[in-house]
């Protein structure tokens, strides 16, 4: 009697609450027990949902990949993994984004673009694409058979003597018909610096510029320029120095924005839209200052060779000296910033948890200068 | 103030009372009693009254959370281990059916969180022998599933094991 109950209770529970709280490796283990485990493990976009949301050692934007290593970080140790690339990649490649929990980016020159799953194993690679620059990748984890899309911008200058402007170019890659299809689209913008991850959401691609967002619609095929909200107290002398200053990322389907101010807040920004009509809405501000105040011995402990954080630290000079970056922001509790010092080649992360007010190390040691995006994971395998 | 007494009828047609603060933890009670208002106690047929004790213990202990009192919430964290930490399986089943069915969040991811614990440490066999689970691969189906596996997990950082271990 008592058998029968529990195997009707099983699966509702199990599959919603339950499984979704194991570690990874548990999770791989349970493949193991029964096909219907199998495949909700492995292609149940629903799961896999449950799972990104639920997994003790995983909350959102816990894990940053760049360029050389992605690092997970786990709730209760404090402890993170890093991936090996070598096993999953070939030599020469460069993460430039991540996307639903796969990594994108290009590889041996720029002549392929790969797209890969770390935590499965997954990689499919796109050939003959060294016209590419700076891309995103688009799918839809709730629907991993409709295979994925690639939206390209490439930059391009006019230039007649004292004429000078610069425009973005718009290629759209589909894996259904395995095709890039160039745009008619342009825009004009004033600044020629692309940084290296775009963000997709909501059917638009978006690419940080010094004062503005870029954004292009996949479905209308149009461009737009968004202006960046500008506070009192920011306007650095540069847009170049301006734009470290700043990221952007996806926070529940928006666009956040993260900025460091000269008087040394942390400001998340969201943009919101509707009929073609945005706004930067403020989400928080965090006084950089406070977050040292209050956990001085952290960061004396894990900041001994930045300069200036011996003794009592000013936020503001860290700031000056470019030491603090903020990195972007996906929700939930915490945001997240990194410090670098001079001499060493490395910077640390830092989360900053705003409930609870307390600082967390995450991992110390990515590679500096390289760009640093946000990673969910998922365990359905890579689009074709 | 006065606090209003919620009567709870179990399956077996035992009573429990609580006040309405804890009562309205869980969502199931508190629609019922919206909607129906009831006056012999609300009926919950689905729940015996062994497990309903342990319910209204939870829902009294839960009743007043403390938001930011650190001491506190530690206190509670301490008494939500020693309640689970007596329970058979059986009940911690029945207590994850009841919390599911009463609609108690807090309840539902506490034996949830335990029973994720437990499978943590368990070996395949004995994840399918808790939840009565039949073992349907062919012994071939097995290896592949393993061998995609292995290849699958070895690049993955330090492994759980290790992690715990060096926790200790």
């Amino acid at each position: 009697m008592k058998k029968i109950k529990q195997c009707e209770f099983d699966e509702e529970v199990i599959y919603q609450e339950i499984l979704p709280r194991l570690p990874i490796k548990s999770v791989f283990r349970s493949k193991l027990v029964c096909k219907k485990w199998l495949n909700l493990i492995t292609n149940d976009p629903l799961f896999n949902a449950h799972y990104s949301q639920k997994c003790p050692n995983i909350t959102a934007s816990s894990f940053f990949c760049n360029t050389s290593k992605i690092f997970i970080s786990s709730d209760d140790d404090d402890d993170y993994h890093i991936f090996n690339h070598s096993a999953l990649l070939p030599d020469g490649f460069n993460i430039s984004g991540s996307a639903n929990g796969l990594i994108y980016g290009v590889c041996s020159k720029f002549t392929q673009i790969f797209i890969c799953n770390p935590i499965t194993k997954h990689t499919v690679y796109i050939p003959n694409t060294s016209f590419v620059s700076s891309f995103a990748l688009v799918w839809d984890p709730y629907n991993p058979n409709s295979g994925f899309t690639i939206v390209s911008a490439t930059e391009d200058v006019y230039r007649e003597e004292e004429d000078y402007s610069a425009y973005a170019l718009f290629k759209v890659y589909s894996s259904k018909t395995g095709k890039w299809q160039d745009s008619p689209e342009f825009m004009v913008h004033n600044d020629c610096y692309f940084k290296r991850c775009p963000v997709y959401t909501g059917g638009k691609a978006y690419w940080s510029l010094g004062f503005d967002v870029l954004l292009f619609d996949i479905e209308k095929d149009v461009a737009d320029l968004i202006r960046f909200p500008a506070s009192d107290n920011t306007h650095y002398n540069h847009h170049l120095l301006d734009s470290s200053y700043t990221e952007i990322g996806v926070c529940d389907g928006e666009v956040s924005y993260s900025k460091l101010t000269k008087e040394a807040d942390l400001e998340i920004w969201l943009l919101r839209g509707k009929n073609d009509e945005f706004e930067w809405v403020k989400k928080h501000t965090v006084s950089l200052q406070r977050i040292i105040d209050m956990n001085c011995d952290v960061m004396s402990n894990e900041c001994e060779n930045v300069p200036g954080m011996q003794q009592k630290t000013a936020a503001k000079d860290l700031v000056k000296h470019r030491v603090v970056k903020p990195l972007p922001f996906s929700g939930g509790e915490a945001v997240w910033f990194s410090i670098s010092d001079w001499n060493d080649k490395f910077q640390r992360v830092f989360t900053f948890n705003l409930r609870t007010q307390e600082l967390k190390l995450t991992c110390d040691n990515f590679r500096k200068g390289l760009p640093m995006c946000p990673f969910v994971p998922t365990l359905l395998p890579c689009p074709t | 103030m006065s606090t209003k007494k919620i009567t709870l009828l179990s399956s077996d047609n035992e009573l429990f009372t609580v006040d309405e603060e804890a009562a309205n933890q869980s969502l199931t009670i508190k629609h019922l009693i919206e909607d129906t208002e009831p006056e012999n106690g609300v009926p919950l047929p689905q729940v015996h009254s062994k497990i309903l004790a342990k319910v209204t213990e939870y829902l009294i202990k839960h009743a007043n959370e403390p938001d930011n009192d650190a001491a506190a919430k530690e206190e509670l964290k301490n008494w939500d281990d020693k309640f689970l930490e007596k329970v058979n399986h059986e009940t911690l089943f029945d207590l994850i059916l009841a919390a599911n069915y009463l609609d108690i969040k807090g309840l539902l991811d506490l034996t949830c969180q335990t029973v994720a614990d437990l499978m943590n440490g368990m070996s395949v066999v004995e994840v399918r022998k808790l939840f009565n689970i039949v073992n349907d691969f062919t012994p071939e189906d097995e290896a592949e599933v393993r061998k995609r596996r292995k290849r699958g997990t070895k690049t993955i950082g330090p492994s759980n094991d290790q992690a715990n271990q060096s926790n200790h």
